[in-house]
């Protein structure tokens, strides 16, 4: 057969395929537009909901996954970016950090049902925590440290070598070396992963279900160790627990859910962006 | 005066000998060339010289090197300090992906914790030092890897001299630059040499000929262990060395 004509008929079904791909995700984003878009008003935001959640806002559920995320952050970012900087900077190549490497692989692959499973059992019940945002945002951290930890590790390792020894010859201690060169080179790479794992987190069902989900709790929370609505479980919630409940909130919820992931991921995108303008070598 | 001496140095790579009995005696404010072929050891002897090799987990040595009578490797020695008073220009140049200042503020900043106008006079006069001062005045904010290849050296000598050290060590400084700039930095270590000691690794002859006062002959018999061959005047390791194997070296016929 002709060369060229194969070739054509090669690139035509990759981009085919590659089409395939784009489909679905277009399909979800312009179903889920298209009939949740009526729903999104500046009451839908700010309101508290009403009758049984068939009326009225998601105010709470919004605030609830802003403060999940929030407290998520605030653990697992400094624990994640320290055992990264440890493991990549610091560690000999021992049994022990293998172990600990293999471990974190491990726990990347661990179903999310799990991690609420365990939240339940140490943080709610063993350390008398409740069902409350700290129990929820301790749960959602352990889920994610692995994400950032091993992208983060990645990003430092990606740093020249050289610029260490540059340092050390400079009579910098390994740490300023890691503070002054590496680290800002390593900020771009180690920000995509804390915001993947973040919104990895944001989206969670199982891990809140048992921690910190309320299910009706039309009050904002006043400490963290609040219970509170939160949006992927106020979805759930709408979508199969209550009947009769209309379907434009639902989607309006899910758009709600969406536009959050997906501003985070543009906001990451474009932090990314303005590093990576920064740094060649 | 002795500035640093080396006394029966032995370097080992785990199991494996890279330097044999290394003595050798580098004078204060001369500039000490060590040449030789590829691989006979004499980059990993400089880098006895500041302890760089300490991050080489399987790197041991044996002998003695002193700093101003001071041995270098004793227990209780600063390596930090050591690193100040010994400090390196490499091979290629490599500043920092950050900007002209930040590059030659490094050690003052971080070492010795200098801020505001001491830092900048450190900056100036450290930059004046190498000849960068009136070319990059304005462009202290510019990312230092925009320079071209020879300016990024030069600061990257600036950055050494802005840790006020004694010794400089130069591996192979001019063998990513093109002529012009060679001669450059070879000016300067000519001018810098009131003021410092400098070592010098080159593999160019005419280099160590018309830069050095000194010049250390390293060989290796084996590919693996590096030993001194001859160590003297430049001028007459040049003209009249006693090895017949530094006089197949330097004309030409091996390396």
């Amino acid at each position: 057969m002709n060369p060229h004509l194969v070739q054509k008929l090669g690139f035509g079904l990759l981009a085919l395929i590659s089409l395939v791909v784009v489909i679905p995700i277009l399909l979800v984003i312009g179903a889920i537009l298209a009939q949740g878009a009526p729903a999104i008003s500046a009451e839908f935001l700010t309101a508290m909901p009403r009758d049984g959640m068939k009326a009225g806002g998601i105010l709470p559920a919004i605030v609830g996954t802003l403060l999940l995320t929030a407290g998520t952050g605030l653990v697992a970012i400094p624990m994640g970016v320290g055992a990264a900087i440890y493991l990549s900077e610091y560690a000999r190549d021992t049994g022990l950090t293998r172990a600990v490497r293999l471990a974190i692989v491990n726990l990347a692959s661990v179903p999310s049902v799990v991690y609420g499973l365990f939240g339940v059992g140490i943080f709610v019940l063993l350390l008398q925590f409740g069902t409350s945002i700290l129990a929820g945002s301790l749960t959602l951290a352990i889920m994610t440290l692995p994400v950032i930890i091993s992208t983060s590790e990645e990003a430092l390792r990606a740093v020249p070598m050289e610029f260490r020894t540059v340092s050390a010859s400079l009579g910098g201690t390994p740490w300023q070396g890691i503070r002054r060169v590496v680290l800002p080179q390593a900020l771009p790479g180690i920000i995509t992963g804390v915001i993947l794992g973040l919104l990895r987190s944001a989206g969670e069902t199982a891990p809140i279900l048992f921690t910190v989900a309320a299910f009706y709790l039309p009050a904002l929370p006043q400490s963290v160790m609040d219970q509170t609505m939160a949006l992927p479980y106020h979805l759930y919630v709408i979508s199969t627990q209550v009947p009769g409940m209309p379907l434009s909130i639902q989607f309006g919820t899910a758009l709600t859910l969406l536009i959050y992931v997906l501003s985070m991921n543009v906001i990451a995108t474009l932090i990314r962006g303005y590093f990576r303008r920064r740094r060649e070598w | 005066m002795i500035k640093i001496r080396a006394e029966h140095v032995d370097a080992y790579y785990g199991a494996k000998q890279v330097l044999a009995d290394i003595s050798l005696d580098i004078k204060e404010r001369q500039i000490t060339a060590l040449i030789g072929p590829s691989g006979c050891g004499k980059s990993t002897f400089m880098r006895c010289l500041n302890r760089m090799n300490d991050s080489v987990r399987i790197f041991s040595l044996r002998g003695d090197v002193y700093l101003d009578g001071d041995p270098i490797y004793a227990d209780t020695y600063d390596v930090v300090q050591l690193r100040q008073r010994v400090g390196m220009v490499f091979q290629r140049p490599n500043p920092f992906p950050q900007t002209v200042y930040d590059n030659v503020a490094f050690g003052p900043r971080v070492v010795a914790r200098e801020r505001g106008a001491d830092l900048d006079s450190i900056v100036e006069e450290s930059l004046r030092r190498v000849g960068l001062w009136q070319e990059l005045r304005d462009k202290l904010t510019q990312d230092a890897l925009s320079l071209s290849l020879g300016q990024q050296q030069r600061l990257c000598l600036a950055r050494v001299l802005s840790t006020r050290p004694e010794v400089i060590l130069m591996d192979e400084p001019a063998s990513a630059l093109d002529p012009i700039e060679t001669l450059r930095i070879e000016d300067l270590m000519r001018e810098l040499i009131e003021l410092y000691t400098i070592v010098i690794v080159t593999h160019n002859m005419q280099q160590a000929a018309r830069v050095s006062d000194w010049t250390a002959f390293f060989l290796t018999d084996d590919g693996l262990t590096g030993k001194l061959v001859e160590y003297g005047e430049t001028g007459q390791i040049f003209t009249q060395p006693d090895d017949k194997r530094t006089i197949d070296y330097i004309t030409g016929r091996f390396g």
